[in-house]
């Protein structure tokens, strides 16, 4: 295993672009312990990891390898047992839950693997849902430009019931850009989507980075999809596993074999 | 099957508790009024067992009492080898006479003949001894102590026709069973004949001397014969006798509190009903995944009906066991505490309530038990659990609704054209129908209404208008579920405003008798054809306790086209300030001359405000404008009313007012003001004082107490409302963790959770509280209607307050849910099941 790389931070890393990139979020000694006792399971084991803004990074392993637990974490959505999660000079381990709460609102987007809009709103409320909890108004040039860029004019005001999977997918993509978060996090966005409507998503996610300058953490299983990616994070066993940057499907697949081996 | 039931159940206990309390609570009260009922009557029972201890042997007029035995026949009972003792039952109804500063009470006294032999009158003496000549009496401690009279007082009663008769109180007693609230005096057999109408006694109890044969003595008594000849009982007989002829308060009782309870059991009902449609919808994939491996219908539907039988029994016998905990102190406190009340839980009492119970549980959880085997095995894989049941309001529910509703008004308004008690019954079975109509409606009604109110919270921007959404779009998602909430409050708040005006109305229709027949809350009257001396006036006017006056002096004249018609000489100027006039035209014109006449002889006689009038009197004839039409109802007379000063000149020969109102002065206790006005008028002969104060704070008094026992009652009802009201929200919390759980994760806070679910129960409780208001306000206007007499008065304070009572349990009947709901971490989003 490829342990030694866990300590590299991603600033040191070679970088594609001319500039110097900043840190978006970055994970110091990330621990997280489901259980006590003799059923405790260490499902992130002091984790160090940075993530630079402006990028596009996926995150991948085997299943239960601490993926979802560690986005979970950036993200503020569950408490740590150890160490710091920084969202740029905010230590989101130390907020108190309505500054977190505050905090995923107005600096973070979501984009879950299912169950993302809430039935009772139609697709344009559910894509403005953080911003009006914030009691904010959206910027109506931006939202046209998601909305279209979407591909979603003509299903504004259905309801969730009365969209496809990809369709709510993409709501819950739109939603998470509206607000101009620091960082979207996506679990498996494209886990129920076909082939078609799921590069879609991702190309969108990817324009997003390229063009509009969004910072995208992405947990994923299909290599295909993490060759979107400018990089690509290994976990196995709550730890990091190493990483490929500028991935292709091959090589994702090579990486993830290595990690099997 | 009934171990997936059981284990079903366990897992929901908690969710039932909520359910079982509102079962609790109403069968409580069920079985709460049956033992206490049963322990009343029993003591009555007793008592009234007691009052006959002492007859061995009775003889009572043939055909059960229709007519009364001569009085000849004690003497001649007495007169019989082998009897004790004999005594002469009869009970007169006299009316009191307002003594010096007494207040003469409304109700008429019972006045009893004593048996001379102590045990055969079985007197429950407090104080005092009994009767033994010719007036003395004993008065009942009850009016003792609410006329302030005791032992060496003189009280006076007037009989049938009219004879007063000034007794001398020698001693005090309980009052007995039969009284009820009237004053209870007991003299002696020879008043009690002088005070009654037609003389007789209406039986005669003796007691036998030691060693007598029964049978000898009651062929004796029974050859006395003679016409109309009568009926001899045994002891036993007229102790069975005298209990079931007795109307005790408990009996009386007993039916509009079980009809107060069975609105309970209805709410409870609803909440009931409501709770296991959401258990069903929230175990739908359960159940649809029991259907797909193969359970039958018919074991899914026995599987709630186990659960809701389950339930109803438990929480029934629970309720018994509160009702009789309750009964005990109740009874103690109803009963004066003299008396000793057992406490009678009978096995009837017991089996009912549990009946009952479980009948209404199993009752409520039927439809849903129904909708339950419908789930179709489809439903284990449907992705949006979102607790809409998809199904909105039929063509056939809404048909139903609106039928109902307009046969219910269409009932309600001929009862209410109908004059007469026949015409409220009317009223009540028509607002029945009416409001199954609404009930039915529900589910189209108030999801709309709830929308409004939401729009009307929203605000224009800001997170709160967000909030706000959010909770509107939850609270009508499941139109039924929605309908069904508030409906069990909508019946609580519906019955609470309508009685509240009933109340009112009936306050201020008596109000308004006692306004007519006494314009002031003091009246000096004279006894005498002559009118009030002018001293008495002057006297009572120069008390500081008293406020103004009004002088009213009695005469007749003839109009010309109206007729003989009584003549009122009144200050009008004054009697603006004691009394409502209400009518068309000038007051001031009549004080500067003209005549005022009553709206009935106005229009008898076609004349109207402007028109001209001759009167002719005593002293000439003389023409007058109408100058003010006084409308029905607000001033005590009929025909026409003209100042004292024209009254004078029209009628020289009346010069003393007949009677003289006068109003305490503010800020001076009506009490005081009594006794200084009684003390003034003392030893002018032939003055008398009449309060209607006391007259109308009685009656206030009286329907107070009647409303807050009944409101006591219905908010019981309320409060089962509220807790299904707190166990629909829970249900829903839990029901929609995830999406509070993506709510949060999107970054609403903790306080907008919690503000979510108090404005979603806000919304339903709203809802009720309006519609119930303004349902409840126009029964009780149809049953106003209904009975002659009564004005419909809405006091729009109490039912605005207990709109607004209704809403504020409902906000706190979100506390816990939104607590709970609140504390929902972000990950539960994004757990898969
Ligand atoms: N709520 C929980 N309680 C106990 N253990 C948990 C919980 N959530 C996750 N785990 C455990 O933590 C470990 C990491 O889980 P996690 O969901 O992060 O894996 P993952 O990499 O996202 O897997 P997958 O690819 O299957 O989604 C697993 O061993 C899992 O069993
Ligand atoms: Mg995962």
């Amino acid at each position: 295993m490829l342990v030694g790389m866990t300590t590299q931070t991603s600033t040191d890393a070679a970088s594609p672009r001319w500039d110097a990139p900043r840190t978006a979020v970055r994970a110091v000694g990330l621990s997280k312990v489901y259980g006590s006792g003799d059923t405790a399971v260490h499902a992130l084991d002091t984790v160090d990891i940075a993530f630079e803004a402006e990028r596009f990074t996926a995150i991948m392993g085997p299943s239960g390898s601490g993926k979802s637990t560690l986005m979970h974490c950036l993200a503020g959505l569950d408490a740590v047992t150890d160490g710091q999660v920084l969202l740029g000079d905010t230590d989101l381990t130390g907020l108190g839950d309505t500054a977190l709460t505050r905090t995923r609102r107005d600096r973070l987007g979501f984009v879950f693997q299912s169950f993302n809009l809430l039935p009772t709103l139609d697709a344009e409320a559910n894509m403005l849902l953080p911003l009006k909890l914030a009691g904010r108004q959206a910027d109506q040039e931006w939202f046209d430009e998601v909305v279209d860029v979407l591909d979603l004019r003509a299903r504004l005001s259905h309801r969730p019931a009365e969209l496809s999977g990809g369709q709510q997918q993409r709501v819950a993509v739109g939603r998470a850009l509206l607000n101009r978060p620091d960082v979207v996090f996506a679990d498996e966005p494209t886990g129920n989507l076909d082939t078609r409507v799921g590069s879609e998503v991702l190309s969108f996610l990817r324009m997003s980075v390229r063009e509009l300058g969004r910072t995208v953490v992405m947990v994923t299983h299909d290599p295909s999809a993490a060759a979107y990616a400018d990089r690509v994070v290994l976990l196995a066993d709550g730890r990091l596993a190493g990483e490929i940057t500028e991935p292709t499907a091959d090589t994702v697949i090579d990486g993830l074999r290595q990690l099997g081996a | 099957m009934l171990s997936v039931t059981l284990a079903g159940l366990r897992a929901y206990v908690v969710r039932f508790l909520l359910t079982g309390t509102v079962i609790v609570l109403s069968i409580g009260f069920t079985a709460g009024t049956l033992v206490l009922t049963d322990s009343l009557d029993r003591a009555g029972r007793a008592e009234i067992t007691a009052s006959a201890a002492g007859t061995d042997l009775a003889a009572v007029p043939p055909d059960d009492g229709a007519d009364y035995l001569p009085v000849s026949l004690l003497d001649r009972i007495s007169a019989l080898d082998g009897v004790e003792a004999a005594a002469g039952h009869r009970v007169v109804h006299a009316r009191l006479v307002g003594g010096q500063g007494r207040v003469p009470d409304r109700s008429p006294v019972r006045v009893l003949a004593t048996p001379r032999d102590a045990e055969l009158a079985a007197l429950p003496l407090t104080d005092g001894r009994a009767p033994a000549a010719a007036g003395e009496i004993v008065l009942d401690t009850r009016t003792a102590e609410r006329q302030r009279v005791g032992v060496g007082d003189a009280y006076t009663v007037t009989g049938a026709d009219g004879r007063q008769m000034e007794f001398s109180v020698v001693g005090l007693a309980e009052p007995s069973v039969n009284a009820r609230d009237h004053p209870e005096v007991r003299a002696t057999g020879g008043d009690v004949q002088r005070l009654a109408a037609r003389p007789g006694i209406e039986r005669v109890d003796l007691r036998l001397e030691a060693g007598a044969a029964p049978a000898d003595v009651t062929a004796a008594v029974r050859e006395l014969g003679g016409d109309p000849g009568h009926v001899v009982l045994t002891g036993a007989e007229l102790r069975e006798r005298l209990v079931e002829s007795s109307t005790s308060v408990a009996k009386e009782l007993r039916i509009p509190l079980l009809m107060l309870g069975a609105v309970a059991l209805i709410v409870a009902a609803f909440v009931v009903a409501n709770t296991f449609r959401i258990l069903v919808a929230q175990r739908t994939r359960e159940l649809a995944l029991l259907r797909t491996v193969g359970a039958t219908r018919r074991q899914v539907l026995s599987g709630v009906l186990v659960e809701s039988t389950a339930v109803g029994a438990v929480a029934s016998l629970v309720g018994v066991a509160v009702g009789v905990l309750a009964a005990i102190p109740v009874g103690a406190v109803v009963s004066d505490d003299a008396r000793d009340v057992p406490t009678i839980v009978s096995t009837a009492t017991v089996l009912w309530s549990v009946a009952v119970g479980v009948a209404v549980t199993v009752g409520s959880a039927l439809l849903p038990a129904r909708a339950a085997t419908r789930v179709a095995p489809l439903a284990a894989v449907r992705s949006v659990p979102d607790g809409a049941d998809g199904q909105r309001a039929g063509r056939v529910r809404i048909a139903a609704g609106l039928v109902a509703i307009a046969a219910g008004s269409a009932v309600m308004a001929a009862g209410a054209l109908t004059a007469g008690m026949y015409g409220l019954g009317v009223v009540v079975l028509g607002a029945a129908v009416c409001f199954l109509g609404v009930l039915v409606l529900g589910p189209r009604v108030v999801p709309p209404m709830v929308r409004s109110l939401g729009r009307l919270l929203a605000g224009r921007s800001g997170s709160r208008r967000a909030t706000t959404r959010l909770a509107t779009a939850n609270a009508v998602r499941n139109p039924r579920r929605a309908a069904a909430t508030s409906a069990a409050l909508l019946i609580g708040v519906t019955m609470v405003a309508g009685f509240v005006t009933v109340a009112e109305s009936t306050r201020a229709s008596a109000g308004m008798v006692l306004d007519q027949q006494v314009p002031a809350d003091f009246l000096v009257r004279s006894d005498a054809e002559t009118g009030v001396p002018a001293s008495a006036v002057r006297a009572v006017d120069a008390l500081p306790e008293t406020g103004p006056s009004v002088r009213l002096y009695d005469g007749t004249v003839t109009a010309g086209g109206v007729g003989t018609v009584d003549l009122l000489g009144i200050d009008l100027d004054r009697f603006e300030a004691i009394a409502r006039v209400n009518g068309e035209g000038s007051v001031d014109d009549v004080a500067a001359g003209a005549v005022a006449i009553d709206r009935v002889t106005a229009e008898r006689s076609g004349l109207g405000v402007g028109d001209d009038v001759t009167v002719e009197a005593d002293s000439g004839t003389r023409t007058f404008d109408v100058g003010y039409v006084v409308d029905e109802g607000s001033v005590p007379f009929e025909g026409l009313a003209v100042t004292p000063d024209v009254f004078q000149e029209l009628l020289p020969s009346v010069d003393r007012p007949a009677r003289v109102g006068f109003d305490t002065a503010s800020d001076v206790d009506t009490e005081r003001a009594r006794a200084a006005v009684v003390e003034a008028v003392n030893g002018l002969p032939g003055v008398s004082v009449t309060t209607y104060t006391d007259t109308r704070e009685q009656l206030s008094e009286q329907l107070d107490q009647t409303l807050l026992v009944v409101l006591s009652i219905l908010g019981l009802a309320v409060v089962i409302a509220v807790i299904g009201i707190a166990n629909t929200m829970s249900l829903s919390v839990h029901e929609r963790a995830r999406e509070i759980g993506l709510l949060r994760a999107l970054g609403q806070t903790q306080r907008q959770t919690r503000a979510m679910l108090s404005i979603e129960a806000l919304l339903l409780s709203g809802v009720a509280a309006l519609l119930g208001a303004v349902i409840g306000v126009s029964f009780a206007w149809a049953a106003v209607l209904s009975v002659e007499d009564l004005v419909f008065v809405v006091p729009w304070a109490q039912v605005a307050g207990c709109g607004v009572v209704a809403g504020a349990l409902g906000l706190l009947a979100s506390v816990v849910p939104g607590r709970r709901a609140a504390r929902t971490a972000p990950v539960v989003a994004l757990a898969t099941e």
